[in-house]
């Protein structure tokens, strides 16, 4: 046995030996766990989810993604509410406060819903649901499933996460049309029995005949009508040490939407709310209310550690200055880094690229590849058990603004950008964990950011360039947290005409030196190079060899005669050309003895070296 | 239903619930620590996937490998950052507070080891654990990732060279 195999055996035996004392608890412990309600108060955002997934993801650039909170704000209270305005639950000074609008999204995707009830009383659902929903042409896996059977000549699986406490089905028709069914009711046979009788032409369902006892409450609820539900939804969160949850609210409250998020929520109790009827989820843990208020307005609110009813008799009205100074605020807790990063955070509204925000446990926002995969983007996600929404902001349609290379199975990647004007505090967002990036001025007044992504191991080597790409050193590392910062700072001229350039990295500040200054991480394996560079002062942003010109990297952290760049490119770089205001100058990477030559970038200055 | 109510009503034949959960609970826990890196979070999840077994046990007893069925159910889980904290939150919320970190509950080599694998792909990641820790055959190992054998050992021979070269161990022999 080598070495590896006796560690992995080792391994495997302390792993056993650990849980040999384990108690092996009464079955069912784990759902009377009252932090289930941590759980459910998360499923405040589960409705965006799953719209946001019926939905697909788009592109739309008018998206905005605000962020905040105010742990002093005592209240936010009007004297009437109005048609259209939303509202939230009053805010105790203790409380640690985020508030955010929820992208907006295009359906991408052409999507239908038709809901069935049996009625009791005043409730076209009272005494069950039957929910069918079509995507067409969804890329979906399906999956992690209970089951499996057989329906429509394909296979079906068998799930509980379309709707709480019932049973779904769900499967793919030959043309890519991704069809839900599920069920209060109904059991998985009923479900399959129903699915085969469907006439269904791309993502228009007809039923021959209704179950027994059902009527239809909702005949097609369409993408167009889902994305009027979610769009501009406004979330307001809070949590303390003894409670926390939040309120959702939006102005798409048709009596459909209230019945498909009652579904979507399994909130099927009738209560007395606020002068009207409201909907709570059956069980006690299951701290959700939903009801519609104003005639337009759907609202729920999600507490853990409060009472949902109480609460939702309490939100009250809120203004849009009101709105607007909840939003300018940041929530993050500073006083616990285990909390870097968690709740909701991010730049400006007018931002339109690379927001972000995580929440503590239940939901969070990510950055990723768009899912098409056709262009790279960066995505701005809320994953939840039943899915995700968010959008994705393509880049390279504004040159300069963003480039992304995400990582696979372990290599990481980089995520380098411009953040919008005003951004004040930039946090970025990954499956690992949030964290706040520094940003670096331009300039041109611009703030720079750049981060690793992904965890995993990458040689490194770090290279000279225009030094005939000399390795100055190599190393090997870990990366034992996913993330790491690249930053500018600490470069220095030495006495012989060279520059060195510190960059922190890998828990360290590594100093590259060259003759030129332009230095270049070589990450083995992934033919990519992070380009650390001293360039003329006046340098607005350079061009690189190789590299799409249209793809310009912005300057950074002017000093002296001289600014910088940092970026990624795509294979090893040949050259470099900045651009200033009145000229360009360029640095043939491949030539030992290269230095920047050109024109003047300032008009009074020599190009630095 | 309660458990011995299942039994009751699956019949002599069925495989009792509360035996084989009692036979398998440790396991699963220790699989999804695995995977998971805390074990308190594991045996969140791994409660969470014997409670869907459990709901469905009519179907499951019946299956030729139930354990295999709760442990895909439970590295799914594991697999979701979402869920896996969602679960270690509430996990930490009911048994610590507000108290984030727990002791390693193994040596720090075993601990170094499993933290190498969680950062494997995930595939490669479950049949490394799936192997070591259960000693599963191949075939085994296909049927509980619903893979084939061929693509378990695919994921079984890059999972060990990636494993070999971050902890340092020469490059593994065949």
């Amino acid at each position: 046995m080598n070495d590896f195999e006796e560690h992995a055996r080792r391994a495997a035996a302390d792993a056993q030996e650990s849980v040999t004392r384990l108690a092996v608890p009464d079955f069912g412990d784990s759902s009377s766990s009252p932090a289930r309600r941590v759980l459910i108060a998360a499923a405040v955002i589960a409705v965006v989810a799953i719209t946001g997934f019926l939905l697909g993801r788009s592109a739309d650039d008018s998206n905005s993604l605000d962020v905040v909170g105010d742990p002093d704000r005592p209240e936010n209270v009007t004297s009437t509410l109005e048609e259209g305005r939303f509202f939230t639950f009053e805010i105790q000074p203790e409380w640690t406060v985020s508030a955010t609008e929820l992208p907006h999204e295009t359906p991408t995707e052409e999507v239908g819903v038709t809901l069935l009830g049996a009625a009791a009383g005043s409730d076209p659902i009272g005494d069950g649901f039957v929910m069918v929903a079509t995507v067409a042409g969804t890329e979906r896996e399906l999956g992690p499933a209970f089951d499996d059977r057989r329906v429509r000549g394909t296979t079906g699986y068998v799930t509980d996460e379309l709707s709480p406490g019932s049973t779904g089905l769900e499967w793919i028709e030959p043309d890519g049309t991704l069809v839900q069914l599920a069920s209060n009711v109904l059991h998985t046979a009923q479900l399959v029995e129903l699915a085969n009788s469907m006439m269904i032409d791309g993502v228009e369902v007809t039923l021959p005949e209704l179950p027994d006892g059902m009527s239809t409450v909702v005949d097609r609820f369409t993408g167009d009508d889902l994305a009027t539900v979610t769009n501009g939804w406004r979330l307001a969160a809070f949590a303390d040490d003894q409670s926390s949850g939040g309120s959702l609210t939006g102005g798409g409250g048709s009596e459909a939407a209230l019945h498909f998020v009652r579904v979507i929520y399994g909130a099927f109790e009738p209560i007395d709310l606020r002068g009207g009827i409201g909907y709570t989820t059956p069980r006690a843990d299951a701290a959700l209310v939903v009801w519609r208020e104003a005639g337009t307005i759907l609202s729920l609110v999600a507490p853990a550690g409060r009472d949902p009813v109480e609460m939702a008799g309490e939100v009250r009205p809120i203004s849009d200055d009101e709105w607007d100074a909840l939003l300018d605020r940041s929530l993050t807790d500073d006083t616990d880094p285990d909390a870097r990063g968690n709740g909701l955070a991010g730049g400006d509204r007018s931002l339109t690229s690379g927001a972000i925000a995580v929440d503590d446990q239940n939901f969070e926002w990510t950055l990723s590849e768009r899912p098409d995969g056709t262009q790279p983007s960066i995505c701005i996600d809320i994953l939840s058990t039943t899915g995700g929404a968010g959008s994705c902001v393509p880049l390279g349609l504004d040159p300069g603004r963003a480039t992304l290379q995400a990582g696979v199975d372990g290599v990481p990647g980089w995520v380098l950008g411009v953040a919008p004007d005003q951004t004040e505090r930039l946090v970025l967002t990954t499956n690992f964990g949030g964290r706040e990036l520094p940003m670096l001025s331009t300039n041109t007044g611009e703030l720079v950011f750049g981060t690793m992504l992904e965890g995993g191991e990458l040689p490194i080597t770090l290279r000279a360039l225009g030094g005939n790409g000399t390795p100055l050193r190599s190393w090997s590392s870990p990366l034992e947290t996913p993330q790491r910062d690249i930053t500018g700072s600490g470069s220095r001229r030495t006495d012989d005409g060279g520059i060195c350039y510190e960059i922190d990295y890998l828990e360290s500040v590594y100093e590259a030196c060259s003759p030129t200054g332009v230095v270049g991480l070589e990450l083995d394996g992934t033919d990519s190079w992070l380009i650390a560079a001293w360039t003329p002062g006046c340098t607005d942003w350079v061009t690189i060899d190789g590299v799409d010109p249209a793809q310009r990297v912005p300057s950074i952290s002017p000093v002296g005669l001289n600014s910088q760049v940092i970026t990624v490119v795509e294979g090893a770089p040949t050259g470099m050309t900045a651009h200033g205001p009145t000229g360009t100058a360029t640095i043939d990477l491949t030539d030992p003895d290269a230095n920047w030559t050109g024109d003047w970038l300032c008009g009074f200055e020599q190009p630095a070296g | 239903m309660n458990s011995a109510a299942v039994d009751a009503e699956l019949g002599d034949d069925a495989q009792p619930f509360d035996e084989w959960y009692h036979r398998e609970y440790r396991r699963v826990v220790a699989l999804v620590y695995t995977l998971a890196g805390s074990r308190t979070a594991a045996e969140e999840l791994a409660q969470d996937a014997f409670l869907e077994a459990h709901r469905r046990w009519g179907t499951i007893s019946g299956h030729a490998d139930p354990g295999g069925w709760v442990r895909k159910v439970a590295m799914n889980k594991a697999r979701s950052a979402f869920r896996r904290r969602a679960a270690e939150a509430r996990a930490y919320a009911k048994h610590l507070g507000r108290e984030r970190v727990l002791p390693s509950e193994m040596p720090d080599s075993s601990h170094e080891f499993w933290a190498a694998v969680r950062e494997l792909p995930a595939k490669q990641a479950q049949v490394i654990a799936l192997h070591y820790l259960e000693d599963r055959p191949v075939d085994d190992i296909a049927n509980v990732l619903d893979i084939s054998p061929g693509t378990v050992k695919t994921h079984l021979h890059r999972g060990r060279q990636n494993l070999a070269v971050r902890l340092g161990h020469e490059e593994e022999r065949p």
